[in-house]
């Protein structure tokens, strides 16, 4: 107890608390910028954390952290261009709220589920710290892969309506995913002569490129497109609003959205993109009304936002406990507790109790500025749909092109950019749904990976898959998921169409 | 989903692009050697490759055996100036010369000049807001990025 | 069109400005602008801290900054070779590793090889480790050795491939001729988690990737691959003392390209040198579990040739 009160002290001095707040406050906007990630912003910041006190450094990476990982949402709602790769699931119904003038509601949701879920994933942490470590530990290469499976059976989910397209765009993510250099053996692969490319298409380029640069040349067709919102826009008035409707359907929907997401963080090489495609995934199988899903679905938003918040504080989880980082965020603060003479992992606990009660407190305290930020900021954010496409476009392209130059310093990499803008482009036209390009490039290493190291430690058997129970569970979900959409698929095809072809496209 | 004049068959045009590049990626995989114990490298990719080429072949098959489904076009209003496809050209080389200028003309020149550009094909109009805001925000990142975050932007090696 | 001639004009105030301010940059001597250190590793790595860690106190030696990039990809191929091209001025450095430096360029044709660089300094010799499971019945090399003689093929044990974890555990599988397999992994990281998890049976690794662990007692360390006990792990026998003169050790060091001028070269290593011989800065790396052996410009260069020669026959075979 003596211990919790002494990481209070060192927390709520005005050098930790003002930390925490700039970390916040940066971490928002370069989140909400497309071009610019949080992982760059982290590896950045790093340096700078050097000189400041242990808790003080770390405090301000989180405040990045948990900051960007909201702040993606912003420009996700606002102008349907989503800031971090995280919020690119809640963009699919958040702008259809802003188009429809509700975008207070959706930023509101938004904040509100990722504030609930930065919460239970500070429990997770600080209560349960111990078995949800026992519970990554359990993750080996078999269920990897069928974890892996099963996260892309949502490519069936979110195709609904156009499910040859979709499985074609998860079929491309993950052939793209393939190129560069074979992950186990190290040799090139698919480099088709370029030098460039022996380092894989770049994650960043892809999003970048398939969101913000495809948005910007879809709206560059009409350039006298009016503004979305004109005047002031007040956010008190009941169109920006939750209404108790709004908070039945999604409080349920977050409760449930966030232990996944914990779990998830958990789990070294998933990510909060993926939390927050699954819960989506989850929450439009399970609802009994999914066409409303793509339309200005709020609870969609709300799975969606408290998937991906839900993953920041459980990363800590592996890192702490195992000193293994959960992902390539934390992989950057291990430098940070580095630096100050804390090594992470068991010795940690054990030896530094007290610096370990700090940074528990630190960081349910971030979750509480979080709030007081994005609440005070919200005024501020939603009068963006002011902007005017004139500005805002070329804005948002420069600001690509420079973010992409300066996490990558490769020109190759900023065409590529430009190449996926004009994929995204076409496949916005022509009604191939984006999302599976993206969910298939992410679990693409994540499943091979799984898959043939499960393959050397069974000999070349494939029964490990299903003899190891965790794994098996995993594809059994996998099927199960399969099913649920490839019936709702039917369903739809029987009632669209007279003539006995396959379902509406456009 | 609003599709414009396209001429009919945008997906045709798409099954044929993919089954195309999934032709050079299967004779670039076929070349390879692979390594690798019981999966080879070039395993899971010739398998992926492989089905999206099945997948494109469906495609095509359907988009030119569908009845063809008169799309009403008429709800877009008429666009001054350039066709869209053209817009949508012009912005996609505008860009690539951005890119390509970065080495030579340095940051704040390309940006300058391509955020001026891009702000007449998006339909400003305005010189002075043009000019304010083609300064402001590329001098805005580089003084964020290079004095505040030390991290090198292109410069000018033209003049170098 | 009136607005575009305004723009052009105001266009071209900037050429003039920006060639009045390299006329004078330039007259100033070396170095008169900031510098790039290339990390050719992802954000957050080992080697990533390192030059994080180095580049203030480096920069503020040089009296210029040092902007530190990563250029990942290849293996460390594509950073290295974005040293070699840029310009020779010296304001091109290269922290570069074993991985990137000897393995990569061994193993497939990238376009250079280790004697295209020009040594400034040594910062780093890491500590190999051979790890096991706390509740592993293996107390020492030689238990590991008589159970994988008698059950060849059975035991796992991941790594980077052709990293020098890796290796150096295939050179002691050879020397002691017992068969393990590899278990291919994307870093030691993973390793870890994969040795608590159980999916493996040991895990060479860097000693810092796995230091927090062996200090709590949920790993134990069978043997190191240095030529001496590490001062870090002073429990923890050498492979040599153990009857295998096995040796591994992955460095970490800066280097500028073969034609940067003299007058860099010397001013970068005495900077170098300053740097990883000041205390303040050694007792903080040393926190790290990441001990500085620093070794001047020549002893580095050694240091290249041998393990090239080293492990040329080794993979080369490929």
């Amino acid at each position: 107890m003596d211990l919790l009160f002494a990481g209070l002290e060192q927390v709520f001095t005005v050098e930790t608390l003002s930390l925490i707040a700039i970390g916040l406050i940066v971490g928002i906007i370069i989140g909400a910028i497309p071009g610019l990630n949080v992982p760059l912003a982290v590896a950045i910041a790093l340096p700078i954390t050097f000189k400041l006190s242990p808790i003080g450094g770390l405090a301000m990476l989180v405040g990045i952290y948990k900051g960007g990982t909201y702040g993606g949402s912003l420009s996700a709602v606002l102008i349907n261009v989503p800031g971090t790769p995280a919020a690119a699931a809640t963009a699919l119904d958040g702008a259809a709220l802003t188009r429809q003038g509700k975008a207070g509601k959706a930023l509101r949701m938004s904040l509100y589920a990722s504030i609930i879920a930065e919460v239970i994933s500070d429990l997770a942490l600080i209560l349960f710290a111990v078995p949800v470590a026992a519970f990554a530990l359990k993750i080996g290469p078999p269920e990897t892969f069928s974890v892996g499976v099963f996260a892309l059976t949502l490519v069936g989910v979110l195709s609904q309506g156009n499910m040859l397209k979709g499985v074609m765009a998860g079929a491309l993510g993950l052939l793209l995913s393939t190129f560069g250099v074979d992950p186990l053996t190290g040799d090139f692969r698919l480099t088709l002569g370029f030098d460039a490319l022996s380092g894989g298409w770049s994650f960043i380029a892809l999003v970048i490129g398939v969101f913000a640069v495809a948005e910007a040349l879809v709206k560059v067709e009409r350039p006298l497109e009016k503004p979305m919102a004109m005047g002031t826009v007040r956010l008190s008035d009941p169109d920006h609003r939750l209404s108790r409707d709004d908070w039945r359907r999604s409080l349920p929907v977050i409760t449930r959205s966030a232990p996944i997401g914990v779990l998830i963080g958990a789990i070294p090489g998933l990510g909060a993109a993926v939390s927050a495609y699954l819960n989506y995934g989850i929450t439009r199988n399970l609802s009994k009304t999914p066409e409303r899903f793509g339309q200005g679905a709020i609870e969609g938003v709300a799975a969606a936002e408290s998937g991906n918040n839900a993953v920041t504080s459980a990363t800590f989880v592996p890192l702490l406990t195992l000193g293994v980082p959960g992902d390539v965020i934390t992989a950057i603060m291990l430098g940070a507790f580095i630096v100050h003479g804390l090594i992470p992992g068991p010795a940690l606990f054990e030896q530094n109790s007290a610096f370990i009660a700090a940074f528990f407190v630190m960081v349910v305290v971030t979750t509480g500025l979080h709030l007081i930020i994005g609440r005070l900021g919200m005024p501020l954010f939603v009068q963006t749909t002011r902007i005017s496409n004139k500005f805002l476009f070329p804005a948002i392209m420069v600001l690509s092109v420079t973010g992409v130059y300066v996490t990558t310093n490769s020109f190759f990499d900023v065409f590529t950019m430009l190449g996926f803008g004009l994929l995204g482009y076409f496949m916005i036209k022509c009604s191939f749904p984006v999302a599976p390009l993206l969910i298939g490039f992410i679990l693409g290493p994540l499943i091979e990976i799984g898959l043939r190291q499960s393959v050397i430690m069974s000999r070349g058997s494939f029964d490990i898959f299903l003899t190891r129970p965790l794994s098996a569970a995993f594809l059994a979900l996998a099927a199960v998921s399969v099913v649920i959409v490839g019936v709702r698929e039917w369903r739809l095809a029987r009632r669209n169409t007279p003539n006995p072809k396959t379902p509406e496209g456009d | 989903m609003g599709t414009g004049r396209r001429r009919p068959g945008g997906d045709t045009w798409i099954a044929l692009g993919l089954i195309a590049a999934n032709a050079v990626f299967l004779r670039d995989l076929f070349d390879t050697e692979p390594g690798g114990a019981y999966l080879k490298t070039t395993t899971l990719p010739i398998a992926l490759s492989v089905s999206l080429t099945v997948l494109s072949v469906l495609l095509l098959g359907w988009s030119l055996l569908r009845p063809a489904a008169p799309q009403a076009e008429a709800a877009a209003e008429p666009v001054p100036g350039p066709p869209p496809a053209v817009r949508v050209l012009a912005a996609t080389l505008l860009t690539a010369g951005y890119i390509a200028a970065l080495p030579w003309f340095g940051y704040l020149m390309s940006s300058c000049a391509y955020f001026a550009a891009m702000s007449l094909l998006y339909g400003n109009r305005n010189p002075v807001s043009i000019v304010a805001v083609m300064v402001a925000v590329p001098l805005a990142l580089m003084l964020f990025f290079e004095q505040y975050m030390i991290v090198l932007l292109p410069s000018a090696g033209l003049f170098e | 069109m009136t607005s575009i001639r305004k723009i052009l004009k105001t266009l071209a105030i900037v050429p003039v400005a920006m060639a009045m301010s390299l006329a004078a940059a330039q007259a100033a001597g070396y170095p008169s602008k900031p510098l790039t250190l290339i990390v050719t590793w992802p954000a957050g790595g080992s080697t990533d801290v390192i030059a994080r860690l180095l580049a203030e106190p480096l920069g503020k030696e040089l009296g210029q900054p040092v902007a530190v990039v990563n250029r990942k990809g290849g293996g460390g191929s594509l950073g290295t070779k974005a040293a070699l091209d840029a310009p020779k001025d010296g304001y091109t450095v290269l922290m570069t590793t074993s991985g990137n430096h000897i393995l990569t360029p061994l193993k497939k044709d990238v376009g250079y090889r280790y004697d295209d660089f020009v040594p400034i300094g040594q910062v780093v010799a890491a500590t190999l480790a051979l790890a096991v499971r706390a509740d592993s019945p293996w107390k020492s090399l030689d238990d590991m050795i008589k159970d994988a003689k008698a059950n060849p093929g059975k035991y796992n044990f991941g790594g980077v491939p052709f990293g020098m974890p890796h290796l150096t555990l295939n050179a002691l599988a050879t020397e002691a001729g017992v068969e393990l397999v590899h278990i291919p992994m994307q870093g030691g990281a993973p390793g870890a988690k994969a040795l608590l998890g159980g999916d493996i049976a040991m895990l060479p690794a860097n000693a810092s990737t796995v230091a927090s662990n062996l200090k709590a007692g949920k790993m134990r360390a069978l043997a190191v691959f240095n030529k001496e006990r590490d001062p870090a792990f002073p429990d923890v026998p050498t492979a040599k003392e153990q009857g295998h003169p096995v040796y591994g050790s992955p460095f970490v060091g800066m280097a500028v390209a073969k034609g940067v001028p003299q007058e860099a070269v010397d001013r970068l290593r005495a900077a170098l040198q300053k740097v990883a011989n000041d205390p303040d800065f050694q007792a903080k790396a040393v926190k790290t579990a990441t001990a500085i052996t620093y070794l001047p410009a020549d002893d580095f260069g050694a240091v290249w040739a041998r393990d090239w020669n080293a492990y040329e026959p080794v993979l080369k075979k490929k």
